[in-house]
């Protein structure tokens, strides 16, 4: 329980850091309570792995009070800025008395769905706690290199250059060690049970953001709170959330990316695009997958600006997109600078496998994929119905699917599951005992979580409601 | 043409008169007694009336078939960390673990016989072991489930049981 505890206090300090910064930044409010803290969270995680590599190529070693003290002194600034600004700032209002009108009463069928999303947040706390860090990927890379970082004090060289551990794939980002590696600095030892708790709030927060994220374009709040359920009952996405793989976070990263920019095509706010930049470039720093992400959203954005290109100057456009490409740099580089000045490379994907090029005969293989996905579109123990979902909306609702704010997170996950399908066909599969069915049973249904809360969001916009007063409608500034 | 008319009249109307309630068809105006008391649209109904029942069977499923995942989350709650660590990685395992963690000096290398390389049980014992190092010219060869293991130039270091015991290498230089 002490060991719970403590790993929710360092994690709480350095939310509160997030959320100060989201605070001072957001003076429009355009941030609800609840967001303000699902994104503190996750921009306070990202910020303080990225400072941790920083101080690492500074050369300073890692300890609890190097890291608690900025994070305690930097939020001390911010409160006293806020404080001199007048106060604190009120949360977001909500969506509901924004009309102006009365707050609505919670329905019975809002109570059910509130407790359900609730027992599945639980479930997942209380999966995460209980059981250490046993699954595979959980011990061979995250939460390994974690407890490597704590015992070096600091990211060990030697350790990632281990040739007996490159099943440790050290060539990955390291935001989940390094962040899991903080809670064991300030808990002073390696305890399992601090550091997963990082997991059930990642899941927690892409909740959240899903829920904010449908209400800013206007849904009503029992839709809402149905497609919530409806992301939140998925048992993959909450089996994820307890077992110490970094898959949840780089949902949530990935999500709030995507989502946020789907909002800021509608709504307009450059906050709304900083912090889809932020995120987009945290999913880059979490898994080499969210490199290609990372691609992917810079693609969308693009085409964004296009079609917005008649009611935004070509000033506007530019720098929309250099403010976006500007943030993923300086978020990713560091991380890059060494990876490549330490020569990691990964066993699986590297130059000589890319190499080996690409052969007609590969797309043989489209049967076993495709004898793959079908097993995961039926197969409700995973995913609920949640593809069968997709598959209605696309075909009963695809207009709504093909306008926008609905087409930008179409865009994103059409090009995201083809790249992603694009590394079965195109990967030689030159190591053994390394096949397609093994490469598929091991990494397909993770890669398809990735786009889970999107494809959730497509939903919800084909087949919710949008309250009166509260359209959808692309913005006319920036 | 009147007649087509009414019959056009009467379908919008139906399609825009108080939704009822999918499962007892009761109209959803006042205290309605089931949860789904609500003008939730038709597809929103017919979603959630599929979801449901599924999200449930995969709740309940799993204790009804296997009762004691119920019975080892309870002994999960009731232990400390070690024991946690103990149901999760097997008892056997994690003993033999334990042994190696409290014989094996800390800037030590070694090699683990009997574990499976692609194993999760070779994973766990890496991470378990750290800052131990895994070698391919190890001072220490860790035996598991092998009783009748040799190794040239080792002799024995620490005893288990007759299948799982540590060798100390005396030339670790070769293989």
């Amino acid at each position: 329980m002490r060991e719970i505890l403590a790993g929710l206090a360092s994690l709480a300090l350095m939310t509160l850091a997030g959320c100060l910064l989201l605070r001072a930044a957001d003076r429009n409010k355009a941030f609800l309570r609840w967001e303000t803290l699902a994104l503190g969270y996750g921009i306070s995680g990202g910020l303080l792995a990225w400072g941790m590599l920083l101080y690492q190529l500074a050369g300073f070693s890692f300890s609890a009070s190097r890291l608690a003290w900025p994070l305690a002194v930097f939020s001390g600034v911010l409160l006293i800025i806020l404080k001199l600004r007048g106060g604190l700032p009120a949360p977001g209002i909500s969506a509901t008395d924004r009309r102006g009108g009365p707050i609505l009463r919670f329905s019975r069928l809002d109570y059910f769905l509130m407790a359900a999303i609730g027992l599945e947040v639980l479930n997942s706390f209380f999966g995460a706690w209980i059981v250490p860090m046993e699954a595979h990927d959980a011990v061979a890379n995250w939460g390994f290199k974690a407890k490597a970082i704590f015992l070096a004090k600091g990211i060990p060289v030697d350790f990632l250059q281990n040739p007996n551990y490159l099943a440790s794939l050290p060539d990955y980002p390291p935001l989940v060690p390094l962040l899991e590696s903080y809670v064991y600095f300030v808990m002073g030892r390696v305890g399992d049970m601090g550091s997963k708790s990082l997991f059930p709030l990642y899941f927690s927060g892409s909740l959240i953001v899903f829920f904010s994220c449908l209400r800013k374009l206007g849904n009503n709040r029992t839709h809402c709170l149905v497609f919530t359920f409806l992301l939140a009952s998925v048992p993959y996405f909450s089996e994820h959330a307890t077992n110490g793989y970094a898959e949840v976070a780089l949902t949530f990263y990935f999500a709030a990316g995507s989502l946020y920019l789907c909002v800021w095509q509608a709504k307009g706010g450059w906050l709304l695009l900083v912090v889809s930049a932020l995120f987009t470039g945290f999913t880059g720093f979490t898994k080499n997958e969210g490199l290609l992400l990372c691609l992917i959203q810079l693609v969308v954005l693009a085409g964004v600006l296009f079609q917005r290109r008649s009611v935004m100057t070509r000033r506007q456009l530019v720098t929309c997109f250099a403010t976006y490409v500007l943030v993923l740099l300086v978020l990713l580089l560091p991380w890059q600078v060494v990876k490549f000045s330490l020569g990691l490379r990964n066993y699986l994907a590297n130059q000589e496998t890319i190499g080996a090029g690409f052969g007609w005969e590969n797309f043989n293989r489209i049967g076993t994929i495709l004898y793959f996905l079908q097993t995961q579109f039926f197969g409700p123990n995973n995913w609920n119905l949640i593809w069968v979902c997709l598959f209605a909306a696309v075909f009963l609702r695809h207009q709504a699917l093909l306008r926008p704010p609905a087409s930008v997170v179409a865009l994103s996950v059409m090009l995201v599951l083809t790249a992603y399908l694009s590394v079965y066909l195109l990967t030689p599969y030159s190591i053994l005992p390394f096949d397609l069915t093994w490469h598929l049973r091991t990494s397909a249904s993770r890669l398809l979580l990735h786009v889970l809360p999107q494809v959730t969001f497509l939903i919800a916009l084909a087949f919710g409601k949008v309250e009166p007063g509260l359209e959808r409608q692309s913005a006319v500034q920036p | 043409m009147q007649a087509t008319a009414r019959v056009r009249v009467e379908v919008v109307q139906r399609r825009f008169a108080p939704y009822n309630c999918l499962i007892c068809q009761h109209p959803f105006e006042g205290d309605h007694p089931l949860l789904l008391n609500t003008k939730l649209p038709r597809p929103l109904r017919i979603i959630l009336s599929l979801w449901i029942p599924v999200w449930a069977f995969y709740w309940i499923w799993p204790v009804v078939k296997r009762p004691d995942r119920l019975t080892r989350n309870l002994a999960l709650i009731s232990t400390d960390s070690d024991g946690r660590r103990a149901i999760a990685f097997g008892e056997n395992f994690h003993r033999f673990l334990r042994f190696c963690d409290e014989k094996l000096p800390p800037q030590s290398s070694f090699r683990l016989v009997g574990v499976d390389k692609s194993s999760i049980d070779r994973a766990r014992a890496l991470y378990f072991l750290y800052p131990r190092l895994a070698s391919t010219e190890p001072e220490y060869i860790l035996v598991y489930g092998d009783s009748g293991y040799l190794q040239p130039n080792s002799e024995l270091f620490a005893t288990l049981s007759s299948s799982q015991f540590i060798l100390k290498s005396a030339s670790p230089g070769l293989p």
